[in-house]
């Protein structure tokens, strides 16, 4: 038992590993980028004069300079690291351009070329039509990406070359050795960057437990994450409770008087339930209950959305103002979860029945109450904890729905709400944290599964 | 066992067969455009017809036909219609005209939207199930029946395969980010797949080489674990907020990337049960090579349990698009769905709105469940 308890920890590492590789990876898929989240979080305009170092300097402090990862593969005509360019317009521009198969050399020929004859503009500013075109002409190539738009301009530049400064010659003819190098076909190369990238830092910051600021607030997201969990564990907790105190009394009654009408009638109630969609159930439930429009005597619950927490946080006070609130909720929960823990308390105690020292029991004349307190339950009760625990992390999953309908301000109110914000740090720290917490739960639960049913397999094969 | 397929289960299957017929008739049965005009002594069909020739007015003789329900899902109409109980007494409006399930806040018919929210329901149902089975099946089989030592590679193979991985992989993801794939890409990658295979297998006669066998199922194995981890409606989300394109087949795509690995559970799980009968070892001592004995022997055995993952697979489909479109995201806002209709009468706290999209999804979910649950308690060995 030791042993399987020892390989099983062990086997889950790489499943971790590579959960948070795949939560780092559709983190890097998301559009738009931090530093600039940032910048609008500082107050900076994008058109302020001091937005472009700004942008740099948040770009350098989030590490979104190094490599996305350990190793790349790449076209050959690529650079070994296209995120080492700094400024946001002149990546997007290379980005592009690199697109069209261009290789990197003569790109970067081109964008200091350009920088080159932008400063040199500034000289030769006059009044002539052609000087004003030129300009014109230099501030266009700036934000144009596509190559052959960037040829035709070059086109018209090079028509009067012999009146043009020599470095607007100098990037006619770098934009000439573009059209001459296009590729049309690539191979790919491998590239090592080594520790110093985006992967290795952010998996060494989760660690240390720092999930990085929210773009929306500044707050930390452990902190956020924090508060939020508190919701949803009351909320897992109360429907742990109350699923199970009504599953198993009547799930027992159920599988012992077997076919029975309470028995189908138990089945067919549940199944309606569990077919029942939860968030139908919960907006119908407040349409009718929380508000006087159909009556005075429906207006039986409170409207629901205040979660704060009242001013002095006594016991009874938190519980008289949150009890009202949870009522639904927790109904809607309960109900979606009741009909499986239901069905599998039956069936486990049908099972039980076959055995001997149920008739035994049954022989000896002990009343039914008798028989399923001391004798069904305690047989029953093992093997439904453990499936208790194991609808835990579905739970989570369950509960989203619910917190946003009925704003309370738990992880999946909060998921939902960065998403809507693109507050993408929140959103991948809680898939990650949600993730993991279902995969230490899985193990844990076949583990107590294995030690109170010796009857498993544990040989790991 | 037939006889055993009580009422219930026949009548969930003819509940569902009607909400197939209604998604298939939709056109005939909702929309403001008439199927058939016959003016002036022209046939016309406006429905299907996006110009109308110019014919002139019509005389006494004309004669069309139009859908049942005369309303556009998406037709708006806040002046007179807006916000109208099914129960309000609707001025002017005569039978034919009457919005027999009430409008939403912008006019729209209700009954209509919910005829068009049964095609997208069932579109995206049956569409992602029907790819994550042959995905999920095929795996699963697969991985049961070779396990971790049924394939074995010599050097040069695995090499090729390696190389073929990688560069297959690199040359997808570049093609996609530079925007340059077309239909020919797919046919040179098809063809450079099917010659490598091929190739692959003419290797693996050489002679004298150490061969290696390749954990086919262990692999299998972690990549259900890992897609267990992470919880759905969570990496749903997450998915769909990827896409910078609101699209039914975003829907679609996630749905059949998250919901294969179920059929690849149950597949594998039913495979390794059925492998060591005595018909699939009669079939390997007559000589039966792998694929047929997959294809004809083990497959129509595992059918049964397959159908009932299907059933529940198709619910659950059905339900997590209405989840993501309740919550607003996902599809595109001239989509239109029950989750959306749900949602606007939630925030506009008419009932209507709620209810009746909302039983019809109830319903067919019902009908799923007790469709696969009848199968499962009749047809099936071991598992579920």
């Amino acid at each position: 038992m030791g042993q399987y308890v020892v390989t099983r920890i062990l086997l889950i590492v790489p499943t971790l590993v590579l959960v948070m590789m795949i939560a780092f990876f559709l983190s890097r898929l998301v559009p738009g980028d931090q530093a600039s989240s940032l910048l609008r979080l500082q107050g900076i305009q994008p058109e302020d004069k001091n937005a472009a170092t700004e942008y740099v300097k948040n770009y350098i402090k989030f590490g979104m300079d190094k490599a996305v990862f350990y190793i790349s593969v790449v076209p050959d005509y690529y650079p070994k690291n296209i995120n080492a360019l700094t400024s946001q317009n002149e990546r997007e521009q290379v980005r592009q351009l690199l697109n069209q198969k261009i290789p990197f050399d003569d790109i970067s020929r081109f964008i200091t070329n350009k920088k080159i004859a932008a400063s040199d503009e500034l000289t030769l500013v006059g009044d002539s039509v052609s000087s004003q075109t030129l300009v014109q002409t230099l501030k266009k190539l700036d934000v144009i990406s596509d190559f052959s738009e960037i040829y035709t301009l070059s086109t018209e530049l090079s028509q009067n070359k012999g009146q043009n400064p020599s470095s607007v010659n100098a990037l006619i003819s770098s934009i000439d050795q573009m059209a001459l190098s296009q590729k049309t076909w690539y191979y790919p190369i491998i590239y090592w960057h080594g520790m110093d990238n985006q992967f290795h830092r952010w998996f060494a910051n989760m660690f240390k437990g720092d999930f990085g600021i929210s773009n929306n607030d500044g707050r930390k997201v452990g902190h956020k994450i924090l508060e939020a969990a508190k919701w949803t564990s009351i909320l897992l907790l109360l429907n742990i409770i109350f699923s199970s105190m009504i599953a198993i009394p009547s799930g027992l009654y159920a599988g012992f008087r077997e076919n029975s009408l309470f028995d189908k009638l138990n089945g067919f109630i549940w199944l309606i339930f569990y077919a029942m969609p939860v968030f139908w159930l919960a907006s119908v439930l407040i349409i009718f209950f929380t508000s006087g429009r159909y009556g005075n005597f429906m207006n039986i619950f409170p409207t629901p959305g205040d979660w704060t927490f009242p001013s002095d946080l006594s016991v009874p006070a938190i519980v008289s103002k949150f009890s009202q609130q949870l009522v639904l909720p927790v109904f809607c929960l309960v109900a979606n979860d009741i009909a499986m823990l239901s069905r599998v308390v039956r069936n486990n105690v049908v099972e039980q029945k076959t055995k001997q020292y149920f008739a035994v029991a049954k022989a000896k004349g002990i009343s039914d109450w008798k028989i399923m307190k001391n004798h069904l339950l305690p047989n029953v009760l093992l093997p439904v904890v453990t499936i208790i625990g194991s609808r835990i992390p579905a739970g989570l999953s369950g509960s989203l729905i619910i917190e946003v309908i009925f704003n309370i301000p738990g992880m999946g109110r909060l998921i939902f709400d960065s998403i809507t914000t693109t507050d993408w740090n929140v959103v991948f720290s809680i898939l990650l944290l949600v993730s993991i917490f279902t995969v230490v739960f899985m193990l844990i639960t076949d583990i107590i599964y294995a030690i109170v049913n010796p009857k498993i397999n544990t040989s790991l094969q | 066992m037939k006889s055993k397929r009580n009422t219930s289960f026949r009548l969930s299957v003819c509940v569902l067969g009607l909400y197939i017929a209604v998604a298939v008739m939709s056109p005939f049965l909702a929309g403001s455009k008439a199927w058939i005009c016959y003016v002036n002594k022209h046939l016309l069909f406006p429905k299907w017809q996006d110009k109308t020739p110019s014919i002139g007015s019509p005389d006494h003789n004309s004669i069309c036909i139009y859908p049942i329900i005369p309303y556009d899902p998406l037709v708006t109409n806040i002046s007179t219609d807006a916000n109208l109980s099914p129960f309000s007494d609707q001025p002017g409006k005569s039978w034919r005209n009457r919005h027999w399930l009430g409008t939403d806040k912008l006019g729209r018919d209700v009954l209509s939207g919910m005829i068009y929210g049964t095609v997208t329901a069932l579109q995206i149902g049956l569409i992602s199930i029907f790819f994550a089975f042959i995905i999920g099946v095929t795996l699963g089989i697969l991985s049961a029946y070779f396990r971790d030592d049924g394939i074995s590679l010599n050097m040069v193979q695995l090499m090729g395969v390696f190389l073929a991985f990688i560069m297959g992989l690199f040359f997808l993801y570049w093609e996609l980010a530079m925007y340059t794939i077309s239909q020919w890409t797919w046919i040179i990658m098809i063809s450079c797949v099917l010659l490598l295979i091929y190739a692959i297998k003419l290797l693996g006669r050489l002679k004298g080489i150490k061969k290696y066998p390749i954990p086919f199922d262990m692999m299998m194995v972690k990549v259900i674990e890992i897609r267990k981890s992470f919880p759905s409606i969570f990496i749903l989300l997450t998915l769909s907020s990827l896409f910078s394109f609101p699209s039914i087949w975003n829907i679609i795509l996630i749905i059949t990337i998250l919901g294969w690995i179920d059929f690849a559970r149950y597949a594998r799980a039913e495979t390794l049960s059925v492998k060591e009968e005595n018909f699939i070892v009669s079939a390997k001592v007559l000589g039966y090579d792998a694929w047929r004995i997959m294809y004809k022997q083990i497959l129509p055995n595992i059918m049964p349990t397959l159908l009932v993952v299907g059933c529940f697979s198709i619910s659950s489909a059905i339900l997590l698009e209405s989840t993501l479109s309740f919550l607003g995201m996902g599809l595109p806002v001239e989509q239109v769905t029950w989750g959306r209709m749900m949602s606007e009468g939630r925030t506009m706290q008419s009932w209507w709105l709620v209810v009746c999209p909302g039983l019809a999804l109830f319903i067919i979910i019902l009908c799923l469940n007790n469709i696969a649950s009848m199968y499962q308690k009749t047809g099936t060995r071991g598992m579920l």
